[in-house]
């Protein structure tokens, strides 16, 4: 009920801080940026369509190329919202309340693309629903294609019904016509009535349990769709704990990074504070610790053996072509803040901002060298082929359509951030007024 | 307030021409990006005949195209493919002779171990692809020319590795109850949303 009491008094210091703002100088610009790279990755789009999969330098050997090392970053990255909003939300971790929208709002940008990303990666997109019309359940494409959609339904969920009372709010203190029509639209005729805080409570809690074996299940899943193939590189039994460990570590500093920016550029140092970023980083280094642990059996073991093709390959990734990027991955992307991290001193805003987006960009390229390089090694050599399908390097199309749906997944948090609260304001107040009530208890109790 | 209201409808007249507009365009570039060249389509023919009998069996290919007084005539120098029809994608059949010659004809070898349906029945298709003079042409037909076989009794398993209708049941099963429990929950959800609304509109 006290959302209510905050609806009429738009002089609450939370309301000051925590309502959208409007994009100044530096929004546009952001905007205007991302708007351009979109409609440079939509022409290269459409010259893809035009001539087919050719544009790209995605081959016989090379079929799957960084569109799909795309797609599975973000399906990777879409993970954080089961972990802040629902790990941690069971696991009764009190600080996780401003980062609970951030997080799922990544979640939804996220899985948004991914979907996105898959229709771009076929040669006819227009039969696209021939996938659920001939799709054959055996099939773990099939199971990813399922996953990903019930995934993004309920991550949606978990992102919309908790925003009820704060779109009520924005319904209020709106004064433009068209935000007013679309606030209430979307507000439900939200009153901030005991039964509908009973029924958002209940729906949150029932979300909160769902998202987890779902999560699990989407990047497991996603893993499958290569461990299931006999492939040098691919044919493991771990892919998909490591695959997940994986994803709640570039999860997390996805998570970190948006923090940083939305804090610094909306001056939010009372809500998002070091303690966040003390506590954020600790995740990450523990997270970090356990992606280090699978990437070392994923490494160290078949290259203790070194057999065949499977040899060839990681001799690719160890001294060959891919080296300096394996490495690259390897060093700044995980050991680098595994050791920045462990101080204190490396868990403060700013060098943690800047290891979390080391973490984001390496995990990135790890998810090309998980690609790429195995379809390079087939079990039978490479013979009798033109010279161009020796090799994997992706044209400007690519480039270009592959950064246009970051920059779309980038703009999705952007509008969001611009329409709604990004730090929840009705549980805010709900943890402000329960450290109220436990101050009080603890006077009366030594009094 | 007259006046800006009628700016507003105008406004609002606009904006919908310009949806319809942009719609138009958009569905236009796709059209045109997935537009294939036929613009000889239906000016050469292509026709399929089969020759030989038991162990020396030919597919005969012909193609002609009408002169400027209307008659056909045959056309030289064109590359046909042939192919079989199967249940996932199309056998290749060679030949020696797969260019047409000077009486506009093509031939290839038909294999004599080729599985047809249960009355040994074939679809055999002949293709000119993207030829510079001709563009594509197809033409199909049948012939009694293979081994009789009663699929009912090569019926797959139901398996991993089987088409879509044979899947294992236990898969089956485990797949629909686990996505029909996620979902029953998503509806329960969004019945939620509706009471809601409801508690909203009753109670204030």
């Amino acid at each position: 009920m006290e959302t209510a009491k905050i609806e009429r008094d738009y002089n609450h210091e939370l309301l000051k801080d925590l309502m959208p703002k409007k994009f100044g100088m530096q929004g546009r610009l952001w905007v205007g940026f991302l708007v351009a790279v979109i409609i440079v990755g939509a022409f290269g789009y459409y010259r893809q369509l035009k001539y087919g999969l050719v544009v790209t330098d995605m081959r016989d050997f090379t079929s799957w190329g960084i569109y799909i090392s795309n797609f599975v970053f973000f399906v990777a990255i879409s993970l954080v919202g089961s972990l802040v909003s629902a790990i941690l939300k069971l696991t009764n971790v009190e600080w996780r309340t401003p980062l609970v929208r951030i997080s799922e709002i990544i979640a939804v940008a996220a899985i948004t693309f991914a979907a996105i990303i898959i229709i771009v990666d076929m040669g006819r997109p227009d039969r696209f629903w021939h996938l659920f019309v001939y799709g054959r359940i055996q099939s773990p494409i099939m199971w990813d294609v399922i996953v990903i959609s019930t995934y993004f339904i309920i991550s949606l969920l978990l992102l919309y019904i908790p925003l009820l009372p704060d779109i009520a709010i924005c319904r209020e203190t709106t004064s433009s016509k068209w935000k007013k029509r679309f606030y209430t639209i979307l507000a439900l005729n939200w009153r901030g009535t005991k039964k509908q805080y009973s029924i958002v409570n209940k729906c949150i809690r029932i979300l909160s349990v769902l998202v987890i074996p779902l999560a699990l299940a989407i990047h497991t899943v996603t893993s499958w769709l290569f461990a299931t193939t006999y492939r040098a590189g691919w044919d493991s039994s771990n892919f998909g704990p490591y695959f997940v460990s994986g994803a709640f570590m570039v999860g997390c500093a996805g998570v970190i990074s948006v923090m940083y920016v939305l804090r610094n550029h909306y001056n939010l140092q009372k809500y998002i504070t070091a303690r966040h970023f003390n506590n954020m980083g600790k995740l990450l280094v523990l997270l970090s610790l356990i992606y280090l642990y699978f990437n070392i059996n994923e490494y160290l073991v078949p290259g203790y053996k070194m057999k065949t093709v499977e040899g060839e390959q990681l001799y690719e990734l160890f001294k060959g072509r891919y080296a300096p990027m394996f490495w690259s991955v390897q060093i700044f992307g995980m050991i680098l803040p595994i050791v920045v991290l462990l101080f204190k001193k490396g868990r403060k805003p700013l060098p943690l901002f800047i290891v979390s987006l080391f973490v984001v960009v390496g995990a990135w390229f790890k998810r090309f060298l998980i690609v790429a390089p195995t379809q390079l090694h087939p079990f039978i050599p490479i013979q009798r082929v033109p010279e161009s399908w020796h090799h994997y390097i992706p044209t400007w199309e690519e480039w270009m359509i592959t950064s246009a749906s970051l920059a779309g997944a980038l703009l999705i948090i952007t509008l969001f951030v611009r329409l709604f609260p990004i730090i929840p304001i009705w549980e805010m107040k709900e943890e402000q007024m329960r450290k109220h009530q436990l101050a009080e208890q603890k006077d009366l109790y030594e009094v | 307030m007259q006046n800006k209201k009628i700016y507003m409808k105008y406004n609002l007249l606009n904006i919908r021409f310009l949806c319809a507009v942009l719609t138009s365009c958009s569905l236009l570039c796709v059209q045109h990006a997935f537009a294939q060249d036929s613009s000889n389509a239906g000016i050469a023919k292509l026709t399929v005949s089969f020759l030989g009998k038991d162990s020396t069996r030919q597919v005969m290919a012909a193609i002609t195209k009408p002169d400027g007084t209307g008659k056909d005539t045959a056309v030289k120098g064109v590359e046909v493919h042939f192919y079989i029809y199967r249940d996932f994608g199309l056998l290749p059949v060679e030949g020696d002779n797969t260019t047409t010659d000077e009486n506009g004809e093509a031939t290839a070898d038909f294999p004599s171990d080729i599985p047809g349906d249960k009355s040994g029945i074939v679809t055999v298709i002949a293709r000119v692809e993207d030829d510079e003079q001709l563009g594509n042409i197809e033409t199909k037909k049948n012939i009694q020319w293979g081994i009789p076989v009663n699929k009912q009794q090569t019926a797959q398993p139901r398996a991993l590795w089987s088409s879509a209708n044979n899947a294992p049941w236990l898969l089956v099963i485990t797949v629909t109850g686990m996505v029909g429990v996620v979902w029953g929950i998503i509806v329960y959800i969004i019945f939620q949303l509706v009471a809601i609304k409801r508690a909203g509109r009753y109670e204030t």
